[in-house]
Order: C-alpha cells, then sequence, then structure tokens
C-alpha cells in the first residue's frame, strides 16, 4: 500500500465524531472602517504613509522624497514617467537592482494595516520582495475594517484561485537578535503607502 | 450548616496554626464545624506524579470521611481542585460526585456560599497577595491575566473589608511560584529559581508579609525567605480573616 | 531510567548555573508575553476567536482524510504537485529525489519546525546537500551547528555579543561588533547571494486551505518568499494537521497567529500560495510522522489543534528558566511536551514532568488546547506504562499504603515532625533538593489533629 492510503486509513480509523463548522459570519462586519487606524496601524508596523489626491500626486510625492533612489520600478502604466516599466517579463533575478517598487493594492485593512494584492498586480511575484524600497498605492475606499471582512472582499474580487496573493503589512523585518526590531531583513527596507481617495 | 474541614496533611502536621484559623474562622461565621478525625490526604501528591492508579485507597477513606456534610472546606485551592477533578470511588462513587460538589477553597466558600460582607478583622500590615495557581486558573478563584475577560478577585474581595490592610500590586500579578508538588523536588533548579523571582517581586513592593490561600505555595516562599534571612513572612489569608479573634493560635 | 539524553531537570539546572542569563531569557520572553497581552487587549471578541479557531480545528480533526483529499485535487488543479509522506524518511527522501532531479546541491530553506522534526538538515547533509535556512535566526542556531531553542524566535537563547562573535568568525563582520542592526543587515548581504543564486527553495507552511488547495506562509523577514519566487522549484513541506476548511477562515487563524505569537497585528508577509509561477515546479509534501495514530488518542488528539505560535513557551514560567534546549525536542515549551511522547514516550518521558501544571499555557494557547490537563494525562499514561524511575513508583506505593490507612498516616506524620524537630540533619543535607536552596518548615510541638482532639473533642 502506498503511503497515500496507508495514512488516509489510519485517519479513518481514528478521526472523531463529526464535529460541524462554527458560524463565522458574526465575525464579518463587526466593526466599521476606521481609516485613521488604518494609518496609525501602518505606521506604527514601521511603515511611512502619504494622502495621496492622484497619480499626478503621488508622483510629485515620488521626485521629491524618492530623488536619492534612480532605479525605480513600478507596475502601473501611469507613473511610467517617473519609473521604469520595461521589466515585466525579465528573469526576476535581475529585478535584484530594484531601489524602488511602486504597485498599486486591491485594498487594505484597517486592524493590521496590511494590503492585498495578488500576482495580477504584481506583475512579477518577486517584485514586492527583492526592492529595497517599496511604494504602494491603495485607496481610502477600499478599505476594510478585519481579516474576516477581507475574506470577505477577496471572495468578491477573485472568482477562482489567483495563483499568488499576499498581505503585505510594512517593511520586511527581524528582531531574532535579542529582540531589537530590525526594519529590513530580506525584503524591502521600507514601505511607504500612497493612501489614495 | 454541617461543614466538614479538610486540612490538608501537609499543614496539619506543619501549619496547624492555618487549620486553627480556619476552623475559628467558620465557627465565627456561625459554621457547624467538624475535622473528621481519620481524614488523610486528597491523593494530589501521587496523582501529579503519574501515579492516580494507586489512589483508590486514600480517595476511598477521604469519602468515608466526608460523606454527609453539608459541604466540604478546605484551605488550600490546589487540593480542593484535586477533589473537585479526581475524587472517584468504586465502593461509593454517588457520594464522591457529591463530595465532588460540595467541596469549596476556604475564600470562595465565604464569598460565594457564605456570601460574607463586613469582615470583623484587623490586620494593619503590607501585604502581598501570592495568587496560587490552581485556586486561580483551576478554581476561578480571580480572573486570570490570559484572557481578555472582566477582572475579579475573591480573595481580594474579602482581604478588602480587613481593617488596616495594605494590598500592594505586583509586577507579574499571576505567575506561578514553582512549588508544582514533587516538581520542586525533581525539578529543584528551576523550581527554586521560580520561588525566588516570585518573593524578589514582593520583596520590590516592600511588603511585610506574602499571604496566600494555598500553604504550599508559601511554604516553599517561606523556605526561600528564610534561607535569604528576610524578615518578611508568610501568612495563609485565614489567618489575616480571622486576626482579630485573640485565642491563641498554637 | 537508561536514557540516550539527559533529563530536562538537569539540562535545566545546567541553564541555571548562570543566574544572569537566566532572568535576561525570562524576561526577554516575558516581554512578549505582555506584548500579547497588550495587542489581545485591543480585541473585546478576542475569547469568542480563540473557541471558534477551536472549534474549526475539531471539526479539521473530524475530517482530516476528507479535507486532505479536498485539498490534493484542488492542488493539482492548480499545477501543484502532491506528495505523501508517512515518516520523517520518507519526507527526506522525497526532498532528496526533487533536489537530485534538479541536479543541484544546494538549497535554501525558509522556517519549518516539520523539517526539524524530520532532521532534514542532518539527511540532506550526508547526501552532500548544502541547506541554508534563511530565517535570521535559524541562520544564527545553523551556523552555531545548534538546534532552534524556540519555534518561532530560534535564537532566543542567543546574546548579541555572542551573535556578533559568530558573524565574524562566518560572515567576516568586524569583532567586537554587536549592534543588531549591523548585524542583521550583514546576513541580509550574505543571504541574499544565496537567494539569487539556489535553484530549490523550501517553505514551511502555515496554513493549507482544503476548499482552494492554496496554502498560506506567514514570515516577518521576506525569507520563504525571497527564496520561492527566485526557485525553479518550490517545495512546501506540511504536517497533515496544518489544514482547514475554508479560505475564510483564515481570517480567524491570522487574526490570531501573530497576536499571539509576538504581539504584532499580522505577520510582515501572510503569502498565499496557490499555482506555480509560470516554468515554476511546486511541490507540497504532506507529512504524516505519527500525526494519524496520535489522532486516535483521544485524550491527547486535541494537540494537534497546535498552529504553532509559541505563546505557551512565552508565558510559561519553567520555559522561561529552563531554555528550549532542555527540552531535547524540536518543538520545546509545554506543547512540545505533550507532542514529544507521541513519538517516542521513553526518550521523552521526563517532558511532561518539567511542569508545575500552573495552567497559564492553555490560557494564552489561541486554539485552546488543554496543554496543562494533557501534561496530567500523559503523566498517567508514562506512570502505568512503566517510564517513570522505580525509586518513585516505589515511593508512591508506599504513599498509596500510608494515605489509605488514617492509622499509619497519622504515626507517620508525628515521626517525621519529631525527627525534624530532634534530629534536623536528617532532612537538612545536600541530599535533599528542597534544602539546597530552601530552608525546611519548622516543625510544630504538636499537629493540628493533636490540638484539635484537645481544645474541640473534650
Amino acid at each position: 500500500m502506498s503511503s497515500r492510503e496507508d495514512i488516509l486509513k489510519t485517519l479513518r480509523q481514528n478521526q472523531p465524531p463529526a464535529v460541524a463548522l462554527p458560524d463565522t459570519q458574526p465575525f464579518a462586519g463587526m466593526k466599521p472602517v476606521n481609516a485613521d487606524q488604518f494609518i496609525q496601524t501602518f505606521k506604527t508596523i514601521g511603515g511611512a504613509l502619504y494622502e495621496a489626491r492622484d497619480y499626478a500626486h503621488v508622483e510629485e510625492i515620488l521626485r521629491a522624497d524618492f530623488a536619492a533612489f534612480p532605479l525605480k520600478r513600478t507596475t502601473l502604466p501611469q507613473l511610467s514617467g517617473i519609473a521604469d516599466t520595461s521589466w515585466f517579463t525579465v528573469d526576476p533575478h535581475t529585478l535584484h537592482d530594484t531601489e524602488v517598487m511602486i504597485a498599486e493594492a486591491l485594498f487594505g485593512v484597517c486592524e493590521n494595516g496590511a494590503v492585498w494584492i495578488t500576482e495580477q498586480q504584481m506583475v512579477q511575484r518577486a517584485a514586492m520582495f527583492i526592492p529595497e524600497h517599496l511604494v504602494m498605492l491603495v485607496s481610502k475606499a477600499s478599505l476594510v475594517a478585519t481579516m474576516h471582512d477581507a475574506y470577505v472582499r477577496i471572495a468578491e474580487l477573485h472568482n477562482g484561485p489567483y495563483g499568488f496573493g499576499a498581505f503585505i503589512a510594512g517593511p520586511s523585518k527581524t528582531a531574532d537578535i535579542e529582540q531589537s526590531l530590525v526594519l529590513g531583513a530580506h525584503g524591502p527596507r521600507t514601505m511607504t503607502m500612497m493612501l489614495l481617495p | 450548616m454541617k461543614v466538614g474541614l479538610f486540612i490538608p496533611c501537609y499543614v496539619d502536621q506543619f501549619y496547624p496554626q492555618v487549620a486553627i484559623a480556619s476552623l475559628q474562622l467558620l465557627e465565627k461565621l456561625g459554621c457547624e464545624v467538624e475535622f473528621p478525625m481519620k481524614q488523610t490526604c486528597c491523593g494530589q501528591p501521587m496523582a501529579n506524579s503519574g501515579y492516580e492508579h494507586l489512589t483508590a485507597g486514600c480517595n476511598d477513606n477521604f469519602v468515608d470521611n466526608f460523606a454527609g456534610f453539608d459541604y466540604i472546606v478546605c484551605p488550600s485551592g490546589s487540593c480542593t481542585l484535586h477533589v473537585k477533578d479526581h475524587l472517584h470511588s468504586h465502593k461509593n462513587e454517588q457520594a464522591a460526585v457529591t463530595i465532588r460538589k460540595r467541596i469549596y477553597e476556604l475564600s470562595e466558600f465565604l464569598t460565594d456560599v457564605l456570601q460574607v460582607k463586613g469582615l470583623q478583622a484587623r490586620f494593619p500590615h503590607k501585604v502581598g497577595f501570592h495568587q496560587s495557581c490552581h485556586g486561580q486558573r483551576g478554581l476561578h478563584m480571580s480572573q486570570m491575566s490570559e484572557l481578555v475577560a472582566e477582572p475579579f478577585s475573591k480573595p481580594e474581595q474579602l482581604l478588602n473589608q480587613v481593617e488596616g490592610i495594605e494590598l500592594v500590586a505586583l509586577t507579574r500579578k499571576d505567575e506561578c511560584c514553582g512549588f508544582g508538588g514533587t516538581f520542586c523536588v525533581a525539578e529543584e533548579a528551576v523550581s527554586a529559581k521560580m520561588g525566588k523571582d516570585r518573593v524578589a517581586d514582593h520583596l520590590k513592593q516592600e511588603v511585610e508579609y506574602i499571604a496566600g490561600a494555598d500553604m504550599s505555595c508559601l511554604m516553599h516562599m517561606e523556605g526561600i525567605l528564610r534561607r535569604q534571612k528576610s524578615p518578611v513572612k508568610v501568612i495563609h489569608i485565614a489567618e489575616i480573616l480571622n486576626s482579630t479573634l485573640h485565642e491563641p493560635t498554637a | 531510567m537508561n536514557q540516550p539524553h539527559k533529563e530536562h531537570a538537569e539540562l535545566a539546572e545546567k541553564f541555571n548555573a548562570d543566574e544572569d542569563r537566566v532572568n535576561w531569557h525570562d524576561e526577554t520572553l516575558w516581554w512578549i508575553r505582555q506584548k500579547r497581552d497588550k495587542i489581545v487587549w485591543q480585541l473585546p471578541e478576542w475569547e469568542q476567536l480563540r473557541e471558534t479557531a477551536s472549534q474549526i480545528k475539531h471539526n479539521v480533526l473530524s475530517h482530516l482524510s476528507e479535507y486532505l483529499l479536498e485539498f490534493e485535487a484542488n492542488a493539482q488543479k492548480n499545477g501543484v504537485t502532491v506528495h505523501w509522506a508517512a515518516n520523517g524518511e520518507e519526507h527526506n527522501k522525497i526532498v532528496y529525489k526533487l533536489l537530485k532531479e534538479q541536479g543541484v546541491t544546494q538549497m535554501v530553506k525558509s522556517k519549518s519546525m516539520l523539517t526539524e522534526e524530520c532532521h532534514l538538515n542532518e539527511f540532506l547533509e550526508k547526501q552532500g546537500i548544502e541547506v541554508v535556512d534563511t530565517d535570521l535566526g535559524e541562520r544564527i542556531v545553523q551556523l552555531a551547528k545548534e538546534p532552534p531553542s524556540h519555534i518561532v524566535l530560534p535564537c532566543i537563547h542567543w546574546k548579541k555579543e555572542e551573535i556578533g562573535e559568530l558573524f565574524h568568525k562566518f560572515l567576516g563582520t568586524p569583532e567586537g561588533n554587536a549592534d543588531p542592526q549591523f548585524l542583521t543587515h550583514a546576513a541580509r548581504l550574505a543571504l541574499r547571494q544565496d537567494f539569487l543564486t539556489r535553484k530549490v527553495a523550501l517553505t514551511g507552511v502555515n496554513f493549507a486551505v482544503a476548499e482552494t488547495g492554496e496554502f498560506v506562509v506567514c514570515t516577518n523577514e521576506g525569507n520563504a518568499d525571497m527564496g520561492a519566487h527566485l526557485s525553479n522549484v518550490h517545495i512546501a513541506s506540511m504536517g497533515i494537521e496544518k489544514l482547514i476548511p475554508k479560505r475564510k477562515h483564515l481570517g480567524v487563524f491570522l487574526r490570531l497567529l501573530t497576536r499571539s505569537a509576538t504581539g504584532q497585528p499580522i505577520t510582515t508577509y501572510s503569502s498565499h500560495f496557490s499555482k506555480p509561477r509560470p516554468g515554476q515546479q511546486m511541490h507540497i509534501i504532506l507529512v504524516d510522522n505519527g500525526r494519524s495514530v496520535h489522532l486516535g488518542k483521544e485524550e491527547f488528539r486535541n494537540s494537534l489543534k497546535c498552529i504553532r505560535c509559541g505563546a505557551c513557551m512565552n508565558t510559561c514560567p519553567v520555559y522561561r528558566r529552563s531554555g528550549g534546549h532542555s527540552y531535547h525536542n524540536a518543538v520545546a515549551g509545554p506543547i512540545g511536551s505533550i507532542l514529544a511522547p507521541n513519538f517516542d514516550m521513553r526518550k521523552n518521558a521526563d517532558l511532561p514532568f518539567a511542569s508545575t501544571l500552573c495552567g497559564s499555557c492553555s490560557n494564552v494557547c489561541p486554539v485552546k488546547i488543554d496543554i496543562h490537563d494533557q501534561l496530567y494525562k500523559w503523566r498517567q499514561v508514562l506512570a502505568k506504562e512503566g517510564h517513570t524511575p522505580k525509586a518513585k513508583t516505589a515511593a508512591m506505593k508506599v504513599m498509596a499504603v500510608t494515605l489509605s490507612k488514617p492509622g499509619i498516616f497519622t504515626v507517620a506524620g508525628k515521626m517525621g515532625r519529631i525527627v525534624m524537630r530532634n534530629v534536623p540533619g536528617l532532612v537538612n543535607n545536600k541530599l535533599n533538593p528542597w534544602f539546597k536552596q530552601r530552608e525546611m518548615p519548622e516543625a510544630p510541638k504538636e499537629s493540628f489533629r493533636e490540638w484539635y482532639q484537645k481544645n474541640r473533642k473534650k
């Protein structure tokens, strides 16, 4: 017998009597959307945040605050004036020299400052993790209150599997050395949120 | 109200003053108290060591001694919890079930059954209260710091009725002292370190007494205090609550 | 007991030889417990969440075979290859086979307690494969040739000065530099080269969703993603108990996991892997390694609900003062002590006794595993099956007789007090572990029983 059959057989013998799933519905919609909470939480987890009016304003902020990093790449054609968009089909290893990556998330979560983004918006999966600095656009109107609401939104947004998706909450970090928080572990060293209307 | 007084074996032998205070306190509050002379122990030392299967004789003896009382009261949360969770009897399971339902730790008996308000007690000292784990987390004598739930404390509810007492706030309000039954010798190093740390928290608050509802934890901390030649004393809550009575306590 | 390794008490005593270090270890972990408390108090529905998570996991355990098949079918539909491993050895062989197929001798790996449990690194090293652990804490203990001492904080027992020395030796950082920021950056630069050059990446799995065939990996460092997205082959190893029924249940578990683990609202990355990227291979290895048998033990099956947050370790007063290595098992602390005897009862017979049964672990557990009750139950099993010391069994038999016979009990108690009052040296000596750091209680002249006889039985 294969291990698969073996394992399944033992499981069937040993499974306890069926227990019904609890209702998780009441958790969704339990709390109101609170943009201030999103802003505060994102800052607490090590992020920087700007409230931007539109793409032009984003571009203006990037020109001013990210001038020191010439090698910018973006997934957004609207920002091709300030960042490279010719990388979409390159070998992801070559993205290693990216100083700033600019992308747009589908929605944000107020309770933890995370944003949800899938492969489609990432263009390349590695693009969200390999740059030194990550800039993420998300609209205020997209915010949901909690993770329960987030999965309701995901169900609405994606009909079927999404290949790859991630909640990203701030710059990569570690506290493995004596619990001292260090921003910039293996992923981006900073994350800047551009909160659009 | 007929109350059977269950005194843990080590309290009987080493801390008779705690048993006397418990007895006098209950009598003062109008209970008809009897100490069944043939009681021995709840069997916890064996059970916590993995030998619950050897406790049948001890359990039968417990049932023989305590069947028929309206309530069984014990000045130890740990022993009470053990009886509540594990007392069985092949000879008389019905009596064991009844005892499990009727046994109370002393301070919860005072707050929940007698509903004592306005105790006539006086203890003008600075006191740190040690929450013993089995009473707290097992019997729910007070809220546990791990849970997102309304705080309460039955022992403190009683101590707050005592005149002159000053209760201090501890840095870690419900950390285990490290006694743990046979753990205290089997894991001597960790047990002693836990005890030292618990004592240090109380000493930092400059207490005169470390009080508690379980003499086993207090015995452990007393051992450490005395080794450190500290003037700080341990005291059982029954002694504080009974402190207006002037009868000599052993 | 004739055991191949030292027992918890002995290892803990060794750890306690340096009291300052114990204090530091205790305070560091207690600080994490406090961070956890602070953040969970921000959710009034916290206890309801824990209960819900526990019930979902209960449902999972009662349908595990069905969910595994559902997961397998959906993962395959997504283009993922699913492997089944009965034990650690089979798991390791599957990994090795995949590496050989690629013709590579190197691999990056992000945190996976399962591979620790399977001793994957040791196995692959013997086959000439170099594994680089990419989680910073895991990399540190790997360089030091040690196992992790904590499932979430692998090098929580290391001081920054020691890490500075280690990095000086292995990464060439300047001698004497112990700045966490500097050391982390040095590791980032070194490991970046590994990410860019390795063709195969192995990650753990935090949750796998039966409904969709996707799996979720949570990290703060981004190392799982760096490995996976730059590899040609992504291998994800998971214990079969990591399944959850539906994607929406992630809402419950992701809220609980990091709040319990580190006091953060969520990890930096919660990555949902569903399909390989074009041109990439994705493999999932479903590992049993005793879990299906464990499921049949009614009293102990709840421990399979564990989501590996480590909260029980952070709160455990014994763990904080004995260190993870004293548990001589991949998973240390209270949860490790109830999981380990399932694998090897004889080898791990000491662990359920490495606890005061204070119960704090059960209270912080986000899936409400009755950890301290299971510790108690394991003690009963171990004693009955003869895995406790013979001298202890003999002493317990004497105690059983004494406590059932009030006459003997009274005499024995009295004798004890007489000895303590008159020949204190018999108990106050080096052979009595109590006396090492504590005074014995003073024996009073009369017991309560004697007082009662005189004062109430007139």
